[in-house]
């Protein structure tokens, strides 16, 4: 055979996924680890309020889950590392995501779950130590704010200026998705019945929207998603957050289902693109701007942790995972699928939506100079589609435009929901940070953690980054470059808390104990790495006024980084010292 | 019927309403609100309907811009999408009637 094929890299992923979720996830992480178990009560019962903890079906929470987490991060990162060629993109997805990604997301969810549904930045208080737990969660809250911030913007700009439709199609999926809350939870109509009845008016929704565009200006949009946001992160997460989610996701599974169907169709279709191409990119894959972008300044290794996030591994899905999913979990048995399942399957979207589309249409991308990371995955993803489902007999052109369409439709449903999901993050880690008045001044700890104070804060000030320029670039811009590591070390961070929550809360020892500190490890180097090398290779070579915002948020990573890790170091040491004695004591 | 129920139904009828003529338009225009056209920096005109957003975008030809205006019937869209969105709360309030969707843990 003269050509390598596609097979190479859809059989093995497949492969991979199945064996890890049922091996790995299921037989070492629940089983080994966790220890899993059907009979304990989990905080949606125990704190059941109607509000933020509210039991949810297995399929509606996956929904959920699944729908916040994948944002553009699995399409954008491996689009943007396919200036690497596709073999080392592809080892990092699947390595990254089995061994690091799904473990990291799933015991955020499950150390949550055993600690009445807090936060992963409270739960590092019981094993890090209280300072450990403030300066994490105000790092994260000061990360959300800058997610408010830029899908503020980024939903406003596709609203006026890029696709009028899909303001519409926002405008009537709303609505869809209270009704099938009431239908759920208000009428007893049961899921199928519901369901049926609001994919139905999706469909005529998004037909209507497809021709009718709704015209306002940037601005307008942006003071009418803060409103928007302000509200549905306050309300009941089963009247809009749970439906709208589980809606969502049909998109999504319908999108994951057509790109494997897709690639088994093309199995026998040759790879176009170089296995490897470069082990250093230029400098804007990792947010370098300016005179530099273009130089050639971004080593595989360690920048593909910053260019490739949600693929593989994303510091947000621990914010999820312990914010909304697992105030949510009816069960801790269904933890498996929502939280490791929910991240392979981010992985799968990854694979054969993003990496073996683009090897297949590389040449006709290097021809026509396609280097936007969007325009690559859409050239690639409608190319190899329309390939793939002209072997059934479906006109070529037709299909083309109906991925287009599709991966249109998908991007800007999901902008919506991860505002409000922000928000309502935002509002957890704001509440979590008061905790201490609570006991010192009640009044004023119920005024300040009231959740539509908590709600209105979080938003304003994200929509004033979103609104106000400095220099004409939006202010949220500026800081934008670094977010990329601020992400990957709340990945680190969180799973470094889940590592020593599993060895000194859970007491796993030994190699089951490795599955989880060997990764934790791993990933602090390389995002430590990724950190210092930005630091010193192109924080220096940005634009002043990049410099000032980005650069302050990188150093003040880099410096939190350190903290929390000797944090890590000194409790894991002091955990085994107090078993050393125990031991000891025990002998004599 | 409580005041904050009645209130929640009143937003919710007019709500619903409003996007029902909104739609309504909508569809007969071809598009919700009005938007100028510019050939490169040269304003063509406002459109507020479809046909005459065609007519100015194939006027402009290459150089064509769109650029979104603000009007009463379009913000009212957003208005009547909050008022949707508040409404049914104030009407049904915050728990829900049934949480028959779960299995409670345990029954594996």
């Amino acid at each position: 055979m003269s050509y390598i094929p596609i097979a190479v890299i859809i059989l093995p992923t497949l492969a991979a996924y199945l064996i890890a979720y049922y091996f790995y996830g299921r037989g070492v992480m629940q089983n080994r680890i966790v220890k899993a178990d059907a009979s304990r009560k989990t905080p949606a019962w125990t704190k059941y309020d109607g509000v933020d903890y509210v039991p949810a079906n297995k399929w509606v929470l996956f929904g959920h889950h699944f729908a916040s987490i994948a944002g553009a991060g699995p399409i954008v990162g491996p689009a943007i590392a396919a200036v690497y060629g596709w073999f080392l993109p592809l080892l990092w997805v699947i390595f990254g995501n089995v061994f690091i990604g799904a473990v990291h997301d799933y015991l955020a969810l499950m150390a949550s779950v055993r600690h009445g549904g807090i936060s992963i930045m409270s739960v590092a208080e019981g094993v890090m130590g209280r300072r450990a737990r403030y300066a994490f969660l105000v790092y994260v809250w000061g990360a959300l704010l800058l997610v408010l911030a830029a899908f503020l913007s980024v939903a406003a700009i596709v609203y006026a200026a890029v696709n009028p439709n899909s303001a519409t199609k926002a405008i009537i999926y709303m609505p869809i998705a209270l009704l099938l809350g009431y239908m759920m939870y208000r009428a007893g109509v049961g899921v199928r019945k519901a369901t049926l009845v609001a994919v139905l008016l999706a469909v005529g929704g998004f037909i209507y929207s497809y021709f009718v565009p709704l015209y306002l200006t940037y601005k307008t949009w942006v003071y009418a998603l803060m409103l928007y946001s302000f509200i549905a992160a306050a309300l009941p997460v089963w009247y809009l957050l749970q439906p709208r989610d589980y809606l969502n996701a049909y998109l999504l599974w319908a999108f994951v289902a057509a790109s494997v169907v897709a690639g088994l169709l093309a199995l026998d279709f040759p790879i176009k693109q170089p296995a490897i191409i470069t082990l250093v990119a230029p400098a804007a894959t990792i947010g370098g701007v300016g005179a530099i972008a273009k130089a050639k300044l971004a080593p595989f290794w360690p920048s593909i942790v910053l260019i490739i996030a949600c693929g593989s591994l994303s510091g947000f899905h621990s914010i999820v995972a312990s914010g909304t999913t697992s105030k949510q979990l009816a069960n801790e048995l269904d933890a498996l699928l929502v939280g490791y399942g929910g991240m392979l399957t981010e992985g799968a979207v990854s694979t054969f939506a993003v990496i073996a589309p683009i090897a297949y249409a590389w040449p006709f991308i290097v021809e026509h100079h396609i280097n936007k990371a969007l325009g690559r995955f859409v050239v690639g993803y409608g190319i190899l589609f329309g390939d793939a489902f002209a072997r059934l007999g479906l006109p070529q052109a037709v299909i083309m435009k109906g991925a287009e369409l599709f991966a249109a439709i998908a991007l800007t449903t999901f902008v919506l929901t991860t505002l409000d999901t922000a928000n309502r993050l935002a509002r957890f880690a704001w509440t979590e940070m008061f905790d201490f008045l609570a006991e010192r001044n009640r009044g004023l700890y119920r005024v300040v953690t009231n959740r539509w104070v908590a709600s209105a804060i979080s938003i304003i000030l994200g929509g004033v980054m979103a609104v106000q320029t400095i220099g004409g670039i939006p202010a949220w811009r500026i800081v934008w470059p670094a977010f990329a590591g601020t992400n990957q070390l709340l990945a680190a961070l969180a799973l470094m808390t889940s590592a020593l929550w599993v060895y000194i809360v859970l007491g796993v020892r030994g190699k089951t104990a490795a599955t989880v500190l060997a990764p934790a490890v791993f990933l602090w180097v390389t995002v430590t790495a990724a950190l210092a090398w930005w630091l010193v290779f192109i924080l220096p070579h940005i634009p002043l006024i990049y410099q000032v915002g980005a650069g302050s948020v990188a150093v003040i990573s880099f410096a939190l980084d350190l903290f929390l890790f000797y944090a890590f170091t000194r409790s894991l040491l002091r955990a085994r010292r107090v078993e050393a004695k125990a031991r000891v004591e025990a002998r004599a | 019927m409580g005041a904050r129920k009645a209130l929640g139904i009143l937003v919710t009828l007019a709500s619903l309403l409003y996007l029902a003529y909104a739609f309504y338009y909508g569809a007969a225009h071809g598009m919700i609100g009005c938007a100028k056209v510019y050939a490169g920096k040269r304003l063509l005109g406002t459109a507020c309907d479809a046909q005459t957003l065609a007519r100015l975008k194939a006027e402009a030809g290459k150089e064509a811009k769109v650029a979104p205006v603000d009007t009463p019937l379009a913000a009212g869209v957003v208005l009547a999408w909050m008022g949707l969105l508040v409404g049914p709360w104030l009407a049904f309030g915050e728990k829900p009637a049934t949480v028959r969707l779960v299995k409670p843990a345990g029954r594996r």
